[in-house]
């Protein structure tokens, strides 16, 4: 047994109050009548004694503004209760008229949601890309509009954040929806081939829905191109294979995709713009440059893949040694289902490579990972006639995709960031910078 | 235009349907001296054949109206205060509503009821009740409260004409609202609602004097709030059909009417509305009512009654 | 209060007893459709107690407006009246060729016949009649009004309001009290402190008539007519109240009490030596208005009507009108309406 304690109304004009102090602790049994917290309202501060009593779990933070009705804290009858495993996330029937309680998890991230997703590698490839798509658990709240509009789209209500009273998600919040994230489910096509000829049914849900979600909504509403350009690889190639040969005191075997970053690196120090975000109508250049690299991981059949983009965090303040070992083990966590919500937060630019995979001098027009305006692609090098101080010599030849959001970059800023990459690519000196 | 008070404006569709018509008549207590103005000197004009007084009988004052209705007469039967129609609720809301159709939808019983009500005149529960939610209970009468003098006269006007009995108990608080009222005899639909106001954020359903309150909340949010005003005119039956084309656009309803808060006109719209348009609802039904005591007289009225503050907070609430 | 006599014409007195006869057949055949389930609703037998009601209704004209008594469903009075008496079965059997379309169980109407139905609110009658006496004032074509009623209905405020206003207004109104002595079980001695309930309309200046043998069909007719005659010519208002006896209980299934006791066994036995066909019949041979072979020919008549009636109501279907159907029948329209 439990009763929730929700934001009191305590005047007519008072929608919603901020929960100034909190008098008693997390945990405390907590007698009926005994002062509990301290509500301040535009108007004025109350300090309000508890309606219940028993042993009282705190869920809204000291300095949070709540609308009245919103769920602040539970009393629980026992401690047994208080400490059961979910107990606070679990959904109570509210003691406060339902329309006034929100959704319990509206912010959480989906490794808290135990009925959608139970385990941690689910977990996070839910989170895949970023996890700026919260997942709702528990009760639902949304308004009946809501719900057949979600419907009609293929939404999923449990997707959304509800900006309505108490958390609901009204109409607005589907608009708004629809608007950044339109239909990843295709629209039937009515009968089609007979069932026996279908190898496997993929459904579009968790990671496979998150990747079709996250990269619709960036080709919906950005502004992006692709750009190519291939550098010659042969001195960098060179370098490396001195670097490889001091593979023991290096205590890492140089990759190339590592000499690319540094390459990227020099390139955002000569066109900063090319390592910035755009949130919320603002475009955001970043001093600190955290790489988003692209990692293809096991699909949920033997037929597909899955796609994870873990941070590398400050890659500019790490040395190449450093940052090869750092790279290495962000994609091995990648891989072993091991990142966290944390892994897959703030990138500023992207690093997304295909070489291995693609056919020798591939080139493709990669998806932007929002929110970052800069996507770096580099594919299979390729060994090609290639004009060397004026006689044609058979070079390695990297070819090198980008994609930029014309939003932030226009041609001048995106083209001389690839020039300068270009350049540090084919003159690896100035990689030491 | 010419401008008429609302009162007036009723007397002024009595007085032309007189004119017009020689069936009908008037009849009720002390309307010769006209107790309020909308038979005021009628009498000089119509004679005591077609001003009709009577002792305070009410089953048999409204039963010279029923009885002579279904003899080709159209009378109106004015029962002063509203409530005291209640006195002969069964007479003039179910044996009246349930003549026509019960007995074959043969011959039909033309009359028209009226009475004045109005909270916010410290006369308390026997002056002031509003029975509309009452009378709207009661299968075949019509019952419309018209809530602007433009449309006290064409809803009179066409109430007499009707071949149905006719329930309209007016409000005082807007009995001497004044309005543009066209000279000549018009009439207007009996079951029809009227949009007063266009908008796009919320539907409010207001009447009488709510509607002033509710028109003068949608002057006061027209920056933040735009709000569709919409006078429900007809209580018995519902236009259901205006009152869910504007849902479909607004998606929020608040629904004002001065009857008590359970089983009258805003409850019946509320589960009409989850039953035909739940899909179409974005956030909760609000209905902004009398609470459910009897009206206490003197100044708690003033607090207890739906006002412009409740509107408001209740078309916020709505559209938070 | 001006005195008017009538002496009955053998005419007169052949139409009383041939709706007496019909009257009480159509009593006996409705009381055993009852009990064989082929009526809807309830029924309230009028049986013993219809020469108030034939002597109401035998006189009127198509254009007087008549509220029969509820007593046996008012068929007595309106039959008197020359109603078509085959939609009143149909109806009673909830068929929609019933005169109400299957819709008023026993609350019939005629319009045509102005007939405007009965109700279950004992002294309802009052409320209408009092329009109806307005209108027939006004339209002055000489029109008149049977208001007719039991004794509980003296009881109700309506019956003291309708008295009032028709005597106000000298209304062209016959109330017509049939006084049985009984509401359900109530006997009128208690109910009421007068020995006649007359007393109530002389109070309001309403001329009175006292019936005292109301089983007797030709008394009743000679004390209505006047009263008819005096409406119809613009001297208002008159009060009968004719005393008659109610052979059955107050609607069938009923316990038949006195007060709360049961009648007793004497009661019946000299109650059906006082049954009106009885006392009509041996008047009738007394003062040799017909012969006996004419008598049993209305009686053959009556029988043949009856059976036709009973044979139409049988062979009518039963009809479920939908909802929607139903629901646009709920108002009256503005045209193609005749009053």
């Amino acid at each position: 047994m439990s009763t929730d304690y929700v934001m009191p109304k305590l005047a007519m004009a008072m929608n919603e109050g901020t929960v100034a102090e909190w008098l008693v602790s997390d945990g405390d049994f907590v007698q009926r009548g005994e002062l509990l917290l301290t509500v301040e309202t535009e108007k004025t501060a109350y300090e309000v004694e508890a309606p219940d009593s028993g042993f009282f779990r705190i869920l809204v933070g000291a300095g949070e503004t709540r609308d009245c009705g919103t769920v602040l804290g539970v009393f629980y009858e026992s401690v047994e209760a208080l400490t059961a495993p979910n107990a606070d996330s679990q959904s109570q029937t509210p003691s406060a008229p339902a329309a006034d309680t929100p959704p319990r998890d509206t912010n959480a991230t989906v490794s808290a949601g135990r009925d959608t997703v139970p385990d941690k590698a689910t977990a996070a490839q839910n989170n895949v890309v970023t996890s700026s798509v919260p997942v709702t658990t528990g009760r639902l709240k949304a308004s009946p509009l809501a719900k057949r509009m979600a419907k009609d789209a293929g939404l999923d209500l449990h997707r959304m954040t509800g900006t309505g009273p108490g958390g609901r998600i009204v109409k607005r919040d589907v608009e708004a929806q629809l608007r950044s994230q339109p239909h990843i489910r295709p629209q039937s096509i009515g009968a089609t081939a007979n069932q026996e000829d279908v190898l496997a049914t993929i459904p579009i849900t968790g990671m496979r829905h998150a990747i079709a979600s996250r990269l619709i909504e960036s080709l919906q509403t950005t502004a992006q191109l692709s750009s190519f350009w291939e550098s010659n690889l042969s001195r960098l190639l060179e370098v490396r294979r001195q670097l490889v040969a001091k593979e023991e005191e290096l205590g890492t075997r140089i990759s190339v995709n590592a000499m690319l970053v540094k390459a990227m690196i020099y390139g955002i120090r000569r066109v900063p713009i090319a390592n910035s975000c755009v949130v919320d109508d603002q475009i955001r250049i970043h001093r600190d440059v955290h790489v988003g690299v692209a990692v293809s991981v096991p699909g949920s059949t033997e037929y597909d893949s899955g796609l994870l983009v873990p941070v590398l965090r400050h890659a500019d303040k790490l040395g190449l040694a450093e940052l090869d070992l750092a790279m290495k083990a962000l994609v091995q966590k990648a891989k072993d289902g091991a990142c966290t919500a944390d892994d897959f937060t703030g990138s500023t630019i992207t690093f997304s490579t295909t070489a291995g995979l693609a056919p020798p001098g591939h080139r493709s027009t990669p998806v932007l990972n929002l929110p970052n305006a800069m996507l770096v692609g580099p594919s299979t090098p390729k060994d090609k006639p290639w004009a060397v101080e004026g006689e044609i010599k058979i070079q390695t030849v990297l070819p090198v995709s980008v994609t930029f959001d014309h939003r932030a970059l226009d041609g001048d800023p995106a083209v001389r960031f690839m020039n300068a990459m270009h350049e540090a690519i084919e003159n690896p000196n100035l990689l030491l910078l | 235009m010419r401008e008429l008070a609302y009162v007036n404006a009723i007397r002024e569709a009595i007085q032309q349907e007189m004119r017009r018509d020689e069936t009908v008549f008037v009849v009720g207590q002390d309307v010769r001296g006209g107790v309020y103005p909308h038979t005021l000197d009628l009498i000089e004009e119509f004679g005591e054949e077609r001003i009709v007084d009577t002792p305070i009988s009410e089953s048999a004052m409204h039963g010279t109206a029923f009885g002579s209705a279904l003899q080709g007469y159209r009378p109106i039967v004015d029962f002063m205060f509203a409530s005291t129609a209640m006195t002969v609720f069964t007479e003039t809301a179910i044996m009246t509503g349930q003549q026509y159709f019960l007995h074959g939808s043969k011959r039909p019983v033309p009359l028209v009821m009226t009475g004045a009500w109005g909270i916010g005149k410290r006369t308390a529960n026997d002056h002031a009740m509003p029975i509309h939610g009452y009378y709207s209970r009661a299968p075949g009468l019509r019952v419309v409260i018209p809530s602007t003098p433009y449309d006290a006269k064409g809803i009179f006007t066409a109430a007499i004409r009707d071949n149905n009995p006719v329930m309209i108990p007016w409000c005082t608080g807007i009995m001497m609202l004044k309005g543009d009222v066209p000279e000549e005899s018009y009439e207007l639909p009996l079951d029809k609602a009227s949009v007063k106001r266009a908008g796009s954020d919320v539907t409010v359903l207001a009447n009488s004097e709510q509607l002033q309150f509710a028109l003068k909340v949608a002057d006061k949010l027209s920056d933040e709030i735009s709000m569709e005003v919409i006078d429900p005119i007809s209580f018995s039956p519902i236009d259901m059909e205006t009152i869910l084309s504007s849902l479909e656009k607004t998606n929020r309803i608040v629904i004002v009417d001065e009857d008590w808060e359970s089983g009258g006109f805003a409850a019946t719209v509320s589960a009409r509305i989850v039953e035909q348009a739940f899909d179409l609802l974005d956030a909760p039904i609000q209905r902004v009512c009398f609470p459910n005591m009897p009206i206490p007289g003197g100044y708690m009225e003033d607090y207890l009654r739906p006002n412009p503050e409740k509107i408001e907070s209740a078309v916020r609430y709505v559209c938070a | 209060m001006t005195e008017i006599t009538v002496t009955l014409t053998k005419e007169q007195r052949i139409t009383l007893f041939r709706n007496l006869v019909r009257a009480d057949k159509f009593g006996k055949m409705m009381y055993s459709r009852m009990m064989q389930g082929k009526l809807i609703g309830f029924y309230h037998p009028a049986e013993g107690a219809i020469a108030p009601g034939v002597a109401a209704g035998s006189f009127l004209t198509n254009d007087d407006i008549l509220f029969p008594h509820h007593r046996g469903h008012g068929i007595t009075h309106m039959l008197s009246k020359g109603i078509d008496i085959e939609p009143y079965i149909a109806e009673h059997a909830g068929k929609s060729t019933g005169c109400c379309e299957g819709r008023a169980a026993w609350h019939y109407a005629y319009p045509d016949n102005n007939v405007f139905g009965t109700t279950a609110y004992i002294g309802h009658n009052f409320v209408p009649c009092t329009g109806f006496g307005w209108a027939a004032k006004r339209n002055n074509r000489g029109q008149i009004v049977m208001n007719c009623f039991g004794d509980g209905a003296m009881g109700t405020g309506r019956s003291h309001e309708g008295l009032l206003l028709s005597s106000n207004w000298q209304l062209p109104i016959v109330h017509f009290c049939e006084n049985n002595g009984f509401a359900i079980f109530a006997e009128v001695e208690e109910m009421h402190p007068t020995a006649h309930l007359s007393t109530i309309a002389e109070g309001l200046n309403i001329p009175t008539t006292i019936v005292e043998d109301g089983q007797d069909v030709f008394a009743v007719a000679e004390a209505v007519m006047p009263a008819i005659e005096r409406a119809r010519s613009g001297g208002g208002p008159t009060f009968i109240e004719a005393k008659c006896l109610r052979f059955k209980e107050h609607d069938i299934g009923n316990r038949d009490l006195r007060g709360w006791k049961p009648r007793e066994q004497d009661e019946y036995d000299a109650m059906l030596k006082r049954d009106p066909v009885l006392v009509a019949t041996e008047r009738a041979r007394a003062e040799s208005l017909f012969t006996d072979g004419e008598i049993e020919k209305i009686h053959e008549d009556a029988e043949q009507e009856v059976a036709r009636a009973v044979k139409f109501a049988d062979d009518s279907p039963v009809e479920s009108p939908t909802e929607a159907e139903l629901m646009a029948t709920l108002y009256a329209p503005r045209d193609g309406v005749s009053f």
